[in-house]
């Protein structure tokens, strides 16, 4: 949520010409994850969530697709979401499971610089996790819903985008079957932002994870609603194959006359002769399938580019103040709970300096030293969602645990790497400690929240 | 009294006359449908903006 305001600030100079422009997301915004663990951590995702969705709603977005994650707070959470949302939330396949009548609206029509839009959205099931709080929801396959409602779109849309949180491999079979959806914008998480692929007549696209990245694509739609294939793959290899068949030419022409060049080389001079006659039929072939390419003038093109929400760009003011005040009632409500307890097995990183003089010396000059405190400086410091990674002996999903955290835990100390120390501390002469790998510190270094990490190198830098 | 030293449209003038505005008329039943069908045929551009999984973090926690 950190980026909201940046992204706020971007739309701001480029979303303007309301008449022209259509703003959209595919869903996956409320919540990280399907499902979550504890009661603080439900409390407190569930804070973000409606400050994201005031944000939206703000921002002016038009529709959002209702992904798997976003029901990770339960059906009723979000139907609270979206009765104060300001745009509408699409899902043609989340549904009563008595009547199959869908919970949020099914699909919508815009219309923008003459042009009707259709915009549906799919939800997706991922593995066999049910929905959480309530049995009477159903998730049903595309399958069932899609042919009917894309028969209703189509006769009242001149281009239906779909808002999908479909796996990839299922929107590529869509598309095989509906050449009516005529763009599927996906949902989830994704490491890279996924260039438009077209497919049959769909164009499936998406953003990268974490949502680093805004997706434009400028669209110039014909009334055949058909997709321009760019670069013909048969065209371009005869058209290289021609280009190397003329570089041959070129060279032999460039020594002489063939004819008087090869005129006591008989087969040299067949050779020359053949290469024309390929060239002149690769010429025509070529020709060939131009015309045909011609004939499809009437074809919708496309240009798409990604535009990066960078660190470095200011917040929008009324968005971070959204964000802000969600941060400061996160940590409020973490607060609430803490507790001092001592953490099973763990003796704390003060015992280790007895010991390991030069090696705590050195860790207190890391940023590992100061992992909690730079919490403290955010206000997140009871933040279960941000605390395992900057205190010690708290597994990722296990944050609520870390606000009874004794003192000397709350950094990231010796015993995160090497283990629970109080046994050798005890008899020192038996080490029970690991020797910790890469998979230790990719635990926190991810490319969410260092997308610098580099094992090797900064594996030198603990101390 | 200029005007009525004009001479009165002679029989074929009227002629000509009525012609004209026919073939007008007919030229003009031509061109309308033709310049809708060609406003129909031509291209219109959007934008579509769009994002995803807003939920992860572009800043850290800390």
């Amino acid at each position: 949520m950190g980026g909201l305001p940046k992204k706020a600030f971007k739309l701001e100079k480029i979303y303007q010409d309301t008449s022209h422009n259509i703003l959209v997301d595919a869903g996956a915004l409320l919540f990280a994850k399907n499902s979550l663990s504890s009661g603080l951590e439900i409390e407190q995702a569930k804070i973000t969530a409606a400050a994201i969705v005031e944000a939206y709603s703000k921002i002016g977005y038009e529709a959002v697709g209702v992904a798997r994650q976003d029901l990770a707070g339960g059906i009723s959470f979000l139907r609270e979401q979206a009765a104060r949302s300001t745009f509408p939330w699409i899902s043609a396949n989340l549904v009563e499971r008595s009547t199959h009548k869908p919970i949020f609206q099914p699909s919508l029509i815009l219309e923008k610089n003459g042009i009707t839009i259709g915009i549906t959205g799919l939800t997706g099931l991922v593995g066999q996790s049910p929905i959480d709080e309530d049995s009477e929801t159903e998730i049903l396959p595309w399958q069932q819903v899609l042919p009917q409602l894309l028969a209703s779109l189509g006769k009242k849309c001149d281009i239906i985008i779909l808002l999908s949180n479909l796996p990839h491999s299922e929107n590529q079979l869509l598309s095989k079957q509906f050449d009516t959806v005529h763009v599927i914008i996906q949902s989830g998480i994704t490491t890279n932002n996924l260039n438009p692929t077209l497919i049959n007549n769909t164009l499936i696209c998406q953003t990268e994870k974490q949502g680093k990245h805004l997706g434009q694509m400028e669209i110039q739609w014909r009334p055949s609603k058909k997709w321009k294939y760019e670069g013909n793959p048969v065209l371009l290899q005869k058209q290289n194959e021609l280009d190397r068949l003329n570089w041959q030419l070129k060279r032999i022409r460039s020594k002489g006359t063939p004819e008087i060049l090869y005129k006591n080389r008989p087969k040299a001079l067949l050779s020359y002769h053949n290469l024309e006659n390929k060239a002149s039929m690769l010429k025509q072939e070529i020709s060939r399938e131009q015309s045909t390419e011609t004939m499809l003038e009437d074809q919708s093109t496309y240009q798409n580019i990604f535009i990066p929400i960078k660190k470095e760009y200011p917040d929008l003011e009324n968005i971070a103040q959204i964000v802000e005040q969600a941060k400061i009632d996160v940590n409020a409500i973490g607060k609430q709970r803490r507790a001092r307890k001592a953490l099973a097995g763990y003796k704390g990183t003060q015992s280790c300096q007895d010991c390991h003089v030069e090696q705590y010396d050195n860790w207190q000059a890391t940023p590992h030293a100061k992992a909690y405190e730079t919490l403290v400086a955010k206000s997140q410091q009871f933040n279960v969602d941000c605390l395992p990674c900057h205190v010690t002996g708290i597994d990722i999903d296990k944050g609520h645990l870390a606000l009874s955290l004794q003192e000397d835990l709350l950094k990231v100390g010796c015993e995160n790497c090497h283990g629970p120390g109080q046994d050798h501390a005890a008899t020192p002469e038996q080490s029970n400690l690991l020797t910790p790998s890469a998979t230790v510190c990719l635990k926190c270094h991810t490319d969410e929240h260092d997308d610098d990490f580099n094992y090797k190198r900064d594996r030198q830098l603990v101390h | 009294m200029a005007a009525n030293s004009c001479p009165p449209l002679s029989k074929t003038g009227e002629v000509v006359t009525m012609k004209l505005f026919v073939t007008l008329f007919f030229v003009i039943c031509a061109l309308i449908p033709a310049s809708l069908y060609g406003a129909a045929g031509t291209e219109k551009s959007f934008t579509i903006f769009y994002s995803n999984d807003v939920r992860g973090e572009t800043e850290p926690c800390g």
